[in-house]
């Protein structure tokens, strides 16, 4: 619902009940102020009885303008007494005031009653509200139209601020400036977005360092634990078990250390530090990579058909760079020595397709970090979660089928 | 050769010394920005590795200031980071190579080889081992003086096993020096072999003595011996 719709319907409700309120009270003030006038007339009629019985020794007519009079002769003397009293005349029920009292005239007693008629509470109740919706009504269309006309101007620098908000890349992590305008409210609305953003930016900021320092610091212990496995390698005299122990050594420190970039590569991705796109051909960054897996293709006699369309596609080169890399060398490890890979390269998708056995595995946990299909202690298990990575910062996708035989990865740009 | 190694991690710059002293080269350390610093300006230098982050500066402020002074020094950068801005920066500001942490003490060897060699302006920077000869300039290689026909990957090795002649060296060594990060997921090493055995076979038909040995369970070493 629209503020301004909102606004309305509420203030809508408030004049209803407001007015309500409002139009009981004026009515029962109105009726009371009506009944004390026609209470006072009555008494001015009564003065006006007595004085006429005793200046002309006889009971005055009984048709009076407005009032009803009437006498009847009575053995004690009435005491004055005033009532509310419903009369019926032409088919109605009419309220009246009427006051009875005693008049003495030659010796005899005779009770006067004048009736006086009151406005009809049907009639005033009718009036009120009549008025009063024509007031409300009155009241919502100008406001309304004010709301409509002003709307605009006033929500202007609102509208703004939403847009901007809207074009806000988290991932660009930017402080949102937005010009100061003469409205508070939203002036405080904008100040708390930029501390925001200014939040953002600085946890980002941050975070990244952190990430970065954290990593970098681990490299310098793995180089000092390499240099000495090398030093140690070369010493004169060593059985091959100990050279052994000594390669595990420097393969292991190799393995974390490609870990930990990997890690931190992931991190960058995510964090969008590979954002300056080109446009490159991804033809040629198939067949390099082909060529600079040509030993490992030649080792395990591997069967390679490639079917490469001319493709060019705007994206980072670290990042096409990785794609090819890791799902050529996944497909080249996971093929049996004289299998076959097919690679499709079109303006659409890029398709690597190796033989092999079903996974064992949910295929949906392929693309989870860490996740290994073999206990193979060269693969990070962070290679096909880079590439899903990648895929997911470029609005790409990444899939996977079992089709024939065939492990088929597509990455559609 | 006089070489200055700026590297604040001692254990670091220890290994680093004594592989570096092992093969011949005068190696002085400097175990911060300010006394790195003080050295550059008041020696000369064949070749300066630089670490990039030292406790008192920035590592490419040195490179900075060594091209100021115009110091006909090589220049390698060692760095913690493996990011491809730092290189660029590093190599734009006149670095001749840049080497990111581990790195293998043999590929440093051979780096700082390389680098020492294009520096030579005096046109010798034949290789010459026995009755081999590498001319790096056109990667030419000779055996008593008859030219051997080698692929890239081959030349490669070779120069490789001459730099860190008498040393054992892996075969992980070996790929990544070859390779570089591209054969990190390869299951086994094995297709080095393929390679070494036609370079051998190539060296020995023209006459050239078997320097490649195996050395069982570790690896390969290139010597006399």
């Amino acid at each position: 619902m629209r503020l301004l719709t909102k606004n309305t319907l509420v203030l809508l409700f408030v004049t209803l009940i407001v007015f309500s309120a409002g139009g009981f009270i004026f009515y029962s003030q109105l009726k009371a102020i009506i009944n004390e006038e026609a209470e006072e007339a009555l008494f001015i009629k009564k003065n006006e009885i007595k004085t006429y019985v005793l200046k002309n020794k006889k009971l005055p007519e009984s048709i009076l303008l407005e009032e009803v009079l009437r006498f009847s002769e009575t053995i004690m003397s009435v005491t004055e007494s005033l009532a509310d009293t419903i009369i019926y005349i032409e088919n109605e029920n009419l309220p009246f005031k009427q006051l009875s009292f005693n008049v003495e005239l030659n010796k005899k007693n005779y009770q006067c009653t004048i009736s006086k008629s009151l406005f009809e509470a049907d009639d005033l109740v009718e009036t009120i509200f009549q008025s009063f919706s024509i007031i409300i009504g009155l009241l919502i269309i100008v406001f309304i139209t004010i709301n409509f006309l002003f709307s605009k101007t006033i929500w202007k620098p609102f509208f703004k601020t939403l847009h901007q908000i809207n074009e806000y890349d988290l991932e660009k992590h930017q402080v949102l400036n937005i010009e100061p305008i003469a409205t508070k409210e939203f002036n405080q609305l904008n100040e708390a977005i930029k501390k925001m953003t200014q939040k953002i930016a600085n946890d980002f900021n941050n975070l990244k360092s952190f990430t970065e320092n954290a990593s970098h610091e681990l490299q310098t212990p793995l180089a000092i634990i390499k240099s000495k496995a090398e030093i140690l390698l070369q010493t004169e005299g060593l059985n091959s078990e100990q050279a052994k122990q000594i390669i595990e050594i420097n393969q292991t420190v190799s393995r974390l250390s490609k870990l930990n970039q990997t890690l931190l590569l992931i991190s960058k991705i995510e964090n969008n530090q590979f954002s300056a796109a080109e446009n490159l051909s991804f033809t040629n960054l198939v067949s390099n990579k082909l060529k600079q897996f040509e030993d490992l293709i030649e080792m395990k006699q591997l069967k390679i058909d490639s079917a490469l369309e001319s493709v060019m596609v705007t994206i980072h080169p670290m990042l096409a760079d990785i794609i090819v890399s890791n799902l050529l060398s996944n497909a080249i490890k996971y093929t049996d020595k004289n299998g076959e890979i097919k690679i499709n390269l079109n303006s659409t998708c890029f398709k690597i397709s190796n033989q092999g056995k079903p996974l064992k595995a949910n295929p949906e946990k392929l693309f989870a970090r860490f996740y290994k299909e073999t206990e193979d202690s060269t693969s990070t298990g962070l290679g096909l979660a880079l590439v899903k990575q990648i895929a997911i910062i470029n609005k790409s996708n990444l899939s996977y089928e079992y089709i024939n035989n065939y492990h088929i990865f597509s990455y559609y740009f | 050769m006089k070489l200055l190694l700026v590297e604040d991690e001692k254990s670091l710059s220890d290994s680093i010394s004594t592989y570096l002293k092992q093969e011949g080269y005068l190696c002085e350390v400097a175990t911060d920005f300010k006394l790195a610093t003080e050295k550059t300006e008041l020696y000369q230098y064949d070749c300066i590795l630089v670490d990039i982050s030292l406790p008192d500066g920035n590592g490419l402020n040195l490179v900075k200031s060594l091209k100021k002074l115009k110091a006909q020094a090589g220049i390698i950068i060692i760095s913690a980071k493996n990011s491809v801005d730092d290189k660029v920066e590093g190599l734009d500001l006149g670095a001749d190579d840049y080497l990111s942490k581990p790195f293998s003490l043999a590929e440093l060897n051979s780096r700082i080889k390389s680098v020492l060699r294009r520096r030579k302006f005096d046109g010798n920077n034949e290789v010459v081992f026995n009755e081999i000869t590498i001319k790096p300039d056109d990667s030419s290689v000779y055996i008593n003086n008859a030219a051997v026909s080698l692929t890239k990957k081959e030349y490669d090795l070779l120069l490789f096993f001459v730099s860190n002649k008498n040393r054992v060296l892996t075969k992980e060594t070996i790929a990544e020096h070859l390779w570089g990060d591209a054969m990190d997921m390869a299951d086994s090493y094995d297709f080095i072999y393929t390679h070494i055995k036609n370079l051998r076979k190539k060296l020995l038909d023209k006459g050239c003595q078997d320097y490649m040995k195996t050395v069982y369970g570790m690896g390969y070493k290139f010597s006399e011996k």
